[in-house]
This record gives C-alpha cells, sequence and structure tokens, in this order.
C-alpha cells in the first residue's frame, strides 16, 4: 500500500521531470537551428539568467506575478472546470489600479495607505472577471472556457478605451498613461536589479491562499467538487457555489498579481494586447499538479525560462516567442495520462503481486 | 426444445482487486427457449453476460458456441458470432429515427458506398418489423417514443443483425403492464422461431411466466438450473434469496422511543413518470432499527434516496425531527440530524482521488466543532481523523492517502467512520455491506446495533441480504412496487419462505395484520 | 439604398470567417466533442497560407497550405486527447495560447518581424468574383455580388457539411458517436476514429477560415489576427444547436454587430468601444438564448412527465 503510494509520487514527478527535459531539450534543439551562433544561444537561454544580477532579478520579477496567477488558476484547475479569465482578469486589474492610483494622486497618500487600496483594487476587478463566467455557467449552463475567451477580448478593448480616453499622456510618442504617481510605485529592494518590494507582498496572498485552498471549508468544497460532483451534493456540498468561489478567488489572485506587477517595475501603464498570464499561470498550476503549494515552484521555472528568452530576444535576435510553444508541449507531456503510464503500472502490478505471494505464504 | 447452441463451462472470474464475481458457473442455452438468469444485483449475472460479450476476461473455463470452443474478443465479434444483448439502458441515438437506429453499424449506401441510403433502410426496417412482428414505425424519432416503443426497436436492431442468441437485461424494469405483456408474446413469438433467449430478471413472477428454463446464481456461484415446470415460486425464491449460513446477531434490548422520522402518502415517479414510490407511509423510531426488505427495484433505494435530499419530491410528507424536508437541499436535510450510506459508493460516497481525511471531513465543513474563526481547526480535524480511522481500523498509512488506493471493505470503512459518527440520530443505510469482506461487514452491522442501543438513534436498513435484514432489524417493512406489503414485529423469527413469497408480491398482508407501522 | 447595401456586402465580409469558425465547431460537436482550438487551427492556416503563397506565388496553394496545416494541429490535438489521454479542453487551451506565440516566432523567422508581414512576403490574395447576371440586378447585386471567392466558398462549405452531416454514412456514425458513444461502439463504430475524422474535417474548415483571414479579408498576417474568432464561431454553434444553417446565420448575426460596431465609428464613438461591441454583445445574446432554451427544456419534461401512462 504504502508502495504504491511512493511508487505513485515517485512517477508524478518523474513525469514532470521528463517533461520538462523534453521540452527544454526541443527548444534547445530548435535554437540550434534558427540560429547562426548555436552554442552562444544555447548558453545565454539556459545560464544566461545566472549571467549578472540584473538578469537574475528579471527572473525574480517575472516570477512574482507568475506565481500568484499559479496560485489562482490552481483555485480554477482544482474545481475541474475550466475558464480563461486570466487574460482578462490581468488587464482589468492593471487599468484599475492605474485609473485609481491618478484619482487619489492628489491627496498624496503614502504608499502604505495607498498599496492596501490599490491591492484591493486589483483583487476586486480580477475577481470580477473570474466570477462573471463562471456564474454565466452556472446559471445559463453557458461554457465558461467561451464566455471567458469573449470577456478577454471585452477586457482587452475596454481597458485600452480607458487608457485612450482618461490616461493617456498627450506629451509622449507612444501610447501610454502619465507616469504613475511616486506614491504607488513599490521600492527597489536590491541595487543593480529590478527586484521591487512585491517579492514580500506576493508570498502574503500565496499563504493566504494557500490557507484557503487547505484550511478552510471553502478550500475543501473546491476540492471535493473538483475531484468527485456527485460526492460533493451527496455530503451537501453546494456545486455552483463552490465552483464560483472558485473561479473568483482565482481572479483575485491575479487581479494582486496584476496590481503588484504595475507598481512594481512600470512606469506608466501601458497594457495594449492580451497577456498571456492566465495561461501561465495555468501551466504553473499543471507543473503544480494542482497543488498551490508547489504553484510558485511552476513559476520560478517558467520564469527562468523566459527570461532566458528574453535574453537570448537582445542578444541573438531570436524571438522570446518560442518559449510559447515549449509551454504548450509542457502541459501536453504533463496532462497525458498515458504517458510513462505503462512503466507506472507493471512496477504497481508487481508490488501487488509480490504482497499476494507474500500473504499467500503467510496465510 | 433444440439443441445446445450456448455452453459456458467452468467460468471464473477474479477481479483485480481479488474480488470473485463468477466462481466455476456452468451456463448453458439451448435454442428455441427462453432461460432465465436470476439473481440479486452482485449475484454475477452481468458479469458473465459481460464476458460472453467479450468485455471481461475470465481467468478458468470456456466457451462453446454450438460445440465449437469461441474466444470473443469485443462486443462486435459476439454479434458477428450472433450472440445480441438489449441493455438496460437502451443503446439508442435519441435524436435519430428507427430506421437510422436499427441499421446502424451496416448502413445501406447508394452505388458510390458514400451517400447514405435511407429509403433503403427504412425498407430494411419495415420488412424485418414484420417478420419479426415487432411493429414500430421507421420514421419516428427515438425520442418521442415510448420505453416499450424503444425496446422493440432495440430486439429488432438486434434480430436485423442475424443473431440466434438473444439477452435481454432486466427487459421489465420499465415498462408498463401491458407492455410487459406485449414483450412477452413477441418473445415468445421469437422462441417459437427457433431464437434462444437469456433473460435476465430478477421479478420472479415473470420468470415462472415466461421462461422455460432458469439457471439461478448467488454471490457468483450457481445455485442450480432446473426447468420451470419442476419449481414453484417459492422454492426459486429460496434459491435467490436465501441464507447461505444463518447469522445470528446479539442485538440486545430494544426500547423505541419517539418518532424521529415520519413518512407520510409519499409518492415518487421516475422520469418516465412511473411511480416507482406508491402512497408510502411509515415512521422511524429513536433507538430502533428498521428494516425494508425487497427484491431490488421495488422503490427503496429511491425512499432512501429522498430521505437523505438526494431527490426532490412533490407529493406526500417527510417529517425528520420535526421538520418537513419538502424543498430542502441535502445540507439542510443533514443539518436536521440525517447520515447516509449510499448503495453506490464510488460514485456518491467518496472521492477516490481525494485523501482520507478530506473524505472524512466533506459533510462536517460547516461543523462548529471544526471551525475556528474563518478557518478550519486542523488540529481537531486531524485528531478527529487519526480516531476514525483507529476506532474503525481503517488499514493505511496516514490520513493522506488517497481513498483510491484503498480496498473495497476500507473505503467503506471510512464512509461509515464519516456517517457514524457525525452525531446524527436517523441513519439511512443503504445496502451498507455491499461487497465488502465479512469481517468488515460483521463491524458494521454490530455498530449499526450499538449507535441504535446507546445513541438511540433511528436507522433504516435497506439491504438484498437477508441475513443483514432479519437479524440487524428490530422491525421489518417488506416492500413490493413501491408500497409495503408485510410488517414483521419479530424479524429474526419470520422463515425466509414467508419472507420470499412477501419480496415477490404473492402474499399481501392486511391491514390488521400489518399492525400500526404509520 | 446604397448604404443598406453596403453596410449588407461589408457584413458579409466580415462574417465570412465567422461561419467557417462555426461550421468547424459544428462538425466536431456533431461527433460530440466541443472544439475550442478553432482559434489555433485558424491562426496557424492564416500564417501558413501567406507564407506558401508568398513563396510559390499561387493562391491557390497557399489556401492548399493553409488548411494542410490547421489539418495538422487538429491532428495533434485529437492525438494529445484521444490517444495520449490529455484533458481535451487543457490541450486545446495550450494550443491557443501556445500558437499566438508559434506563429509570431515563425513570422519572426521568415521576416524578422513580429507585428504583421505587410512588406516582407509578398504574398497573394484570393480574388473577388462577380457573378453574371446577380451582379446587374440592382441591390441585390450590390451585396451578393463581388465578394472574396473565399465567400462563395463558405456557401458551399455550409451546403457540404449539411450533406455530409445528414446524408452520408459518415455523417450518420458522426451523429450516433455524438450522442451516445458506448452505444455507436456496442454496434462496431469506433468512436476514436470517429473523433479523428470529425476534428480533420473541422481543421479544413477552420483552415479555409483562417486563409481568408491573411488572404482575403486582410492580405498579409498579423500577431493574433483571429482575435477570438474562432471562439466567435463556437459561441455561434453553440446558440444554434449545432445545425450547419443555423450556425451560419448566428454567425453572421454576430458578424453583423461587427459591421454595426464599424458604423458606431461614423456617429463617433471610441473605436476601442467598438471593438469590445461584438464580443459583449456576443456574450448577451448567447446569454439570452440560453435563458429561452433553459426555459423551452424545463416546459418539455414537465410535459413528459405528465403525459406518462402510469397511474398514481
Amino acid at each position: 500500500m504504502n508502495k504504491v503510494r511512493k511508487i505513485e509520487s515517485i512517477f508524478e514527478l518523474a513525469r514532470i521531470i521528463l517533461a520538462l527535459a523534453i521540452a527544454y531539450g526541443l527548444s534547445l534543439l530548435c535554437l540550434i537551428l534558427v540560429t547562426e551562433d548555436p552554442l552562444e544561444a544555447v548558453y545565454m537561454f539556459a545560464i544566461g539568467p545566472f549571467t549578472s544580477m540584473r538578469r537574475f532579478g528579471q527572473v525574480v520579477v517575472k516570477f512574482i506575478p507568475y506565481a500568484l496567477c499559479g496560485v489562482g488558476m490552481c483555485f480554477m484547475y482544482a474545481s475541474n472546470r475550466f475558464s480563461m479569465f486570466g487574460e482578462g482578469a490581468y488587464l482589468m486589474s492593471g487599468c484599475f489600479v492605474a485609473v485609481v492610483a491618478f484619482l487619489l494622486e492628489p491627496f498624496n497618500l503614502p504608499l502604505l495607505v495607498m498599496l492596501p487600496i490599490l491591492l484591493i483594487v486589483g483583487g476586486f476587478f480580477g475577481g470580477l472577471i473570474g466570477f462573471t463566467p463562471a456564474a454565466l455557467g452556472a446559471k445559463l449552463k453557458l461554457n465558461e472556457l467561451v464566455t471567458s475567451t469573449m470577456l478577454n477580448y471585452v477586457c482587452l478593448y475596454f481597458s485600452l478605451w480607458i487608457l485612450k480616453v482618461y490616461l493617456a499622456d498627450p506629451d509622449i510618442t507612444f501610447f501610454a498613461s502619465r507616469l504613475l504617481p511616486d506614491n504607488v510605485r513599490l521600492p527597489q529592494i536590491l541595487d543593480r536589479s529590478t527586484i521591487h518590494a512585491g517579492l514580500f507582498i506576493a508570498p502574503i496572498f500565496i499563504v493566504i491562499a494557500v490557507i484557503i485552498f487547505f484550511r478552510t471549508r471553502l478550500g475543501f468544497s473546491i476540492r471535493i467538487c473538483g475531484s468527485n460532483r456527485d460526492f460533493a451534493k451527496f455530503s451537501g456540498i453546494n456545486y455552483y457555489k463552490s465552483i464560483i468561489w472558485a473561479h473568483t478567488i482565482g481572479g483575485v489572485l491575479v487581479g494582486i498579481g496584476a496590481c503588484v506587477d504595475l507598481l512594481g517595475i512600470y512606469d506608466r501603464y501601458l497594457w495594449n494586447e492580451i497577456t498571456n498570464y492566465g495561461f501561465y499561470g495555468l501551466v504553473s498550476a499543471v507543473l503544480a499538479r494542482k497543488n498551490p503549494i508547489f504553484a510558485p515552484l511552476g513559476a520560478f521555472l517558467l520564469a527562468y525560462m523566459h527570461t532566458g528568452a528574453s535574453i537570448l530576444n537582445y542578444t541573438s535576435e531570436v524571438p522570446i516567442e518560442f518559449v510559447q510553444i515549449m509551454q504548450a508541449l509542457l502541459i501536453l507531456l504533463i496532462s497525458a495520462q498515458t504517458f510513462l503510464r505503462k512503466t507506472k503500472n507493471k512496477l504497481i502490478f508487481k508490488d501487488s503481486q509480490d504482497a499476494i505471494m507474500k500473504e499467500g505464504k503467510t496465510a | 426444445m433444440g439443441t445446445e447452441i450456448l455452453r459456458m463451462e467452468n467460468i471464473t472470474k477474479i477481479y483485480s482487486n481479488g474480488f470473485a464475481a463468477n466462481k466455476n458457473v456452468t451456463f448453458s442455452v439451448n435454442s428455441g427457449e427462453i432461460h432465465a438468469l436470476v439473481g440479486e444485483n452482485g449475484a454475477g449475472k452481468t458479469t458473465l453476460m459481460k464476458i460472453l460479450f467479450g468485455r471481461e476476461n475470465f481467468q478458468e473455463g470456456r466457451i462453446l458456441l454450438k460445440g465449437q470452443e469461441v474466444h470473443i474478443k469485443n462486443s462486435l465479434d459476439a454479434i458477428g458470432m450472433g450472440i445480441g444483448m438489449v441493455h438496460q439502458h437502451f443503446m439508442q441515438m435519441p435524436s435519430l429515427t428507427v430506421a437510422e437506429n436499427v441499421i446502424l453499424g451496416i448502413e445501406p449506401t447508394d452505388k458510390s458506398g458514400v451517400i447514405f441510403d435511407k429509403k433503403k433502410a427504412r425498407d430494411m426496417t419495415v420488412e424485418a418489423s414484420e417478420k419479426y412482428q415487432l411493429y414500430v414505425d421507421p420514421d419516428a424519432k427515438i425520442k418521442d417514443l415510448s420505453v416499450g416503443m424503444r425496446q422493440k426497436v432495440e430486439i429488432l436492431k438486434e434480430l436485423i443483425r442475424g443473431i440466434e442468441i438473444l439477452i435481454l437485461d432486466e427487459p421489465t424494469a420499465v415498462l408498463t403492464p401491458q407492455e410487459t405483456k406485449e414483450l412477452f408474446d413477441q418473445l415468445r413469438f421469437l422462441r417459437d422461431q427457433g431464437y434462444a433467449i437469456i433473460f435476465i430478471s430478477h421479478k420472479l413472477q415473470e420468470v415462472m411466466e415466461l421462461c422455460d428454463q432458469v439457471t439461478v446464481l448467488r454471490r457468483g456461484r450457481v445455485m442450480g438450473t432446473s426447468h420451470i415446470s419442476q419449481l414453484d415460486q417459492t422454492t426459486l425464491a429460496r434459491m435467490v434469496v436465501g441464507r447461505d449460513v444463518v447469522l445470528k446477531m446479539d442485538r440486545g434490548e430494544q426500547n423505541p422511543k419517539e418518532k424521529v422520522a415520519e413518512i407520510k402518502d409519499l409518492i415518487y415517479q421516475n422520469q418516465e413518470g412511473q411511480p416507482v414510490v406508491n402512497h408510502i407511509s411509515f415512521s422511524i423510531r429513536a433507538g430502533e432499527i428498521l428494516g425494508i426488505a425487497g427484491v431490488e427495484g421495488n422503490g427503496q433505494s429511491e425512499i432512501a434516496d429522498i430521505l437523505s435530499g438526494m431527490k426532490t419530491f412533490k407529493h406526500g410528507e417527510v417529517v425528520i425531527n420535526g421538520k418537513s424536508i419538502k424543498g430542502l437541499n441535502v445540507r439542510q436535510i443533514r443539518d436536521l440530524g440525517v447520515s447516509a450510506i449510499s448503495e453506490d459508493r464510488l460514485k456518491y460516497a467518496c472521492a477516490e482521488n481525494l485523501s482520507i481525511r478530506d473524505n472524512i471531513m466533506s459533510i462536517y465543513l460547516n461543523h462548529k466543532d471544526f471551525n475556528k474563526g474563518a478557518l478550519l481547526d486542523m488540529k481537531k480535524v486531524n485528531e478527529y481523523v487519526e480516531q476514525c480511522i483507529k476506532d474503525y481500523e481503517i488499514k493505511c498509512d496516514s490520513p493522506d492517502d488517497p481513498v483510491r488506493l484503498l480496498s473495497g471493505g476500507n473505503i467503506q470503512k471510512v464512509v461509515v467512520a464519516r456517517e457514524f459518527t457525525c452525531g446524527s440520530n436517523l441513519i439511512i443505510a443503504n445496502q451498507p455491506t455491499r461487497g465488502i469482506d465479512v469481517g468488515t461487514s460483521e463491524m458494521i452491522r454490530k455498530t449499526l446495533i450499538r449507535k441504535a442501543r446507546q445513541d438511540d438513534v433511528a436507522t433504516l436498513l435497506i439491504s438484498s441480504d437477508l441475513n443483514e435484514v432479519l437479524e440487524v432489524s428490530d422491525r421489518l417493512l417488506v416492500i413490493y412496487k413501491g408500497k409495503f406489503v408485510a410488517h414483521f414485529l419479530k424479524p429474526s423469527e419470520v422463515s425466509e419462505e414467508t419472507l420470499g413469497e412477501y419480496m415477490l408480491g404473492n402474499l399481501q398482508m392486511s391491514e390488521q395484520e400489518m399492525g400500526d407501522y404509520v | 439604398m446604397t448604404e443598406v447595401a453596403t453596410f449588407l456586402f461589408s457584413a458579409i465580409r466580415v462574417s465570412t470567417p465567422l461561419v467557417y469558425a462555426a461550421i468547424a465547431a459544428v462538425i466536431t460537436q456533431q461527433a460530440g466533442l466541443l472544439n475550442m482550438a478553432v482559434e489555433s487551427m485558424m491562426l496557424s492556416a492564416a500564417l501558413a497560407g501567406v507564407m506558401i503563397s508568398g513563396a510559390t506565388q499561387s493562391a491557390l496553394l497557399g489556401v492548399l497550405g493553409g488548411v494542410f496545416f490547421a489539418v495538422l494541429i487538429a491532428m495533434v490535438i485529437w492525438y494529445s486527447a484521444f490517444i495520449m489521454k490529455c484533458d481535451l479542453y487543457l490541450v486545446s487551451i495550450s494550443m491557443n495560447a501556445g500558437l499566438v506565440g508559434g506563429t509570431v516566432f515563425v513570422m519572426y523567422l521568415a521576416t524578422k518581424q513580429k507585428a504583421n508581414t505587410i512588406g516582407y512576403i509578398m504574398s497573394k490574395t484570393v480574388g473577388k468574383l462577380d457573378i453574371p447576371i446577380l451582379k446587374d440586378i440592382p441591390f441585390f447585386g450590390e451585396i451578393l455580388s463581388g465578394q472574396n471567392i473565399m465567400t462563395y466558398v463558405a456557401v458551399i462549405a455550409v451546403a457540404v457539411t449539411w450533406f455530409l452531416i445528414y446524408k452520408t454514412k459518415l455523417g450518420l456514425r458522426i451523429r450516433s458517436v455524438g450522442e451516445n458513444p458506448s452505444a455507436a461502439e456496442s454496434v462496431g463504430i469506433n468512436p476514436v476514429k470517429l473523433y479523428g475524422i470529425s476534428f480533420a474535417l473541422s481543421g479544413v474548415m477552420a483552415g479555409l477560415g483562417g486563409v481568408y483571414m491573411s488572404m482575403g479579408l486582410m492580405s498579409y498576417f498579423a500577431r493574433d489576427m483571429v482575435a477570438g474568432r474562432g471562439m466567435i464561431g463556437v459561441s455561434a454553434m453553440n446558440v444554434a444547436n449545432a445545425s450547419p444553417a443555423g450556425s451560419a446565420l448566428f454567425a453572421m448575426l454576430f458578424g453583423v454587430s461587427d459591421t454595426i460596431a464599424n458604423y458606431m465609428q461614423i456617429i463617433g464613438i471610441q473605436p476601442q468601444l467598438i471593438a469590445a461591441f461584438p464580443y459583449a454583445a456576443t456574450i448577451v445574446l448567447m446569454a439570452i438564448l440560453a435563458y429561452v432554451q433553459h426555459r423551452r427544456y424545463q416546459k418539455y419534461l414537465a410535459k413528459k412527465l405528465s403525459q406518462s401512462g402510469f397511474e398514481i
């Protein structure tokens, strides 16, 4: 029994590592084929993030929102109903955080007052975008995935409209808001890198989320609903309520991620296309096998790969986008039930055969 | 009567979890006969038929068709060898027409081989329906047809494929009496044409009326094969539901108190509109175990589902601890003090991929003992779960083990630990020991009795295991076709023959005999 | 009159890719699968069409190449979901997200550009078609004639799809698998194989839609140029209950809302709000239709129960 569980968890880990290795290997192969200086490219992609403090700082700066989105998407993934609210939630939160930051600028409040307000704003709009498709799904049986994708475009154009009408800076040549007020900018915590105080803010929310996931009624309900809907009903758990909560919390976390990201590294609000943060969150959640404790780990791996790719992008002009294909491949390999299944079953079968033999002898 | 067409010889099937579904089963069918295969759920009928259809492999034995040994790998093979089956849940496409359903898989096409020839399909259907006297409208859509009609389509679909052996899995379960009569006439007609028909059922009256031969399975073994004319219904009943050994339980002194649950004039209609529970009234008192015996499918499961809130009812009244449960959801009903053991363990009673802790906690999430402010008090949760594991001897390494790694008996222990210790004063135990090892079964039964005696819990026990209902219950009601037909105050003194007569609807108590059970 | 005709003309023009997307969704839905990846199939076809027609200087080869790549994506999804047993939704999501970047990557390798291919790939476009006689009929001629050839192909595609689903042996099998896979299996039909066929056909339709985006509606490939049109197609299929003609009509209705959005610009509404309009309209319309359907279904159930022949 114990052995079966051990074999299972070892294989779970082996699968993830092997999937990572395959995806990473294929990307390297791809690099070798498309660049003129393959050695340099591979070096930059694989080791690049460690070559300077500034570069490692980029990893950390990326990691902060990825981790929050990853934990958020764990809630959605664990509820076993897919909704891609992440992109819309990210845009809307960022946009309204900027709006509120400018609105409150005349009061010149200290950062310690502004930050909670903006986090609430970010969380609220993120949650709203997570909530909407889930509620429509619960009430009208609309497919959350379709609705959320549509909603993402609504969010994109709506935020662009707000940017254009209320935020845009007429004195600059590119499409962006005025400079964000100083009283909302997160301080940098390390010289010569962009690492900002968000590194301390994100863990607070991740810990809260993990506690919700494992230590509260709601977390239990979400996991039970995602695992067996009939059992949830039999236990007296309200299925749709749990799903709506799961997606709303997911949205809140993505929104907080957007808020921290915006205040940490941007001078101006300038997001003008569909971000992929929801998807990055999902990749982290898949890597973490729905467990929010491990989601930051997945997020870190992702941030590392993205940084490697972006270093490559400006050292050798290989476009950063190739990691997107790699991520798709990662999801395929990790979520494939048949990947390594035969080997696993063989081992478990052998183990239980041994057990039966032993029992037979003692009986 | 024709010659032997099918013979399944010494079939033994042991599932990978060690459960032996068929033990040395020999089953043979002649052409031109209707052969009944009877037994309770879990007796091994389904497994035997799955083996015949190539859906399950088996460890020992062989299958002979017309004297030749055959190896059936899948259902297509089975059809090719002339074996057809009408499943309980029809294998049909509701939005397609009758003709399209009948010819699916052997579609006629035009010369190109691409375009489906609807007219030919229609002609084939009409021709076959005349040949076999199964008159159906080829252009009607399945979803507009009655269940009886749909069944005819299903039979026609098998016959048109040129089968010689027709298996019907509980065909009358969803039919009205008139439809049943019609079906029997058609089956007799087919028999006279030389078809071999295997009729799976647990409605013994129908078996007596229709069939020529009968084979009875119980707990995976053949209890006997015999010609119907050599049997009377009582003997047959005893073969089906009888006890292998008489189990004696020490039930102690019973001391029933106030009524915990009162059910008045309850009616429940299934999706076809059939009144599965028909004007039923009864009550359960604190400190007593009320058993309901009956052949499966007579409405007992629906009663359990209504009392636990899984099914809603429109007519009648159910009062638990002084409150009507009409319109309440599962949570509200559980909060009134109800806990339930479901007959389908894996579907309703656990989440296989979650840990033992999560499974035990599922019904306690709102319990004030386990909540400390907004959080669950994990220390108490863990203590409680550990206590459950210890008290109910759940074999596991840690409360974090996912339930799917446990054996069936241990999963049921998790379920029972959860439902028995939640402080409820009404337990709905629907098949609490089905498919479970002897040791665990005994533990569960003893706990049921202890809960009633020590904690004054009211228990509704529904079981197809006669030992269980006769020995564990303080009172016993017998249900037949959605109505109670008998009421015993001393179940352990009831003979199984007597019980069988009531379960089959041969006998019915008068109002006076029933006494006060409402 | 001319304004109305121009409006309708451009409505048809804008609706064409949505019709293809809807048809692509219809084919898999008939087999019981929701195709969330129409989006990525269209996107890869759009890029492949531009690149291949640019390289070969043949519009026809561009179209065929685009379709080929869409089918390829469809087959990858099918293989992952049904042979490797991944969650179909998860695969579709990762394809949609992965291929937005993936197409940009390939575009960059070819052109060193990341936004679009204007001026870098001299790709061909599919021409317009003036229909004799029809073009001389006033009003109707203005609307229906002179559209892109791919638009007329879309009409044919709807008809072919209808014929395929309702009149052929394959269509019957696809529908039966969609309704009850285990029943289909019991009569010897292999559901996994049919899922593959329907995904491939869906890929063909999505591919045509994608190629139209970059070789008809536009004459270049741009980053994320499909922009949710695949999902709008899926929504249209959803509200029309997977009927080919109905889905095409709903797709056109969504296309009209797109055109209305363009006209709103004239009365001075900000272009960003206008761009959001078709998506918002889709959600609202879907919600309303779902509500109506839900009510109707409840009534049907109640009626069925009261009609049963059992006595209580």
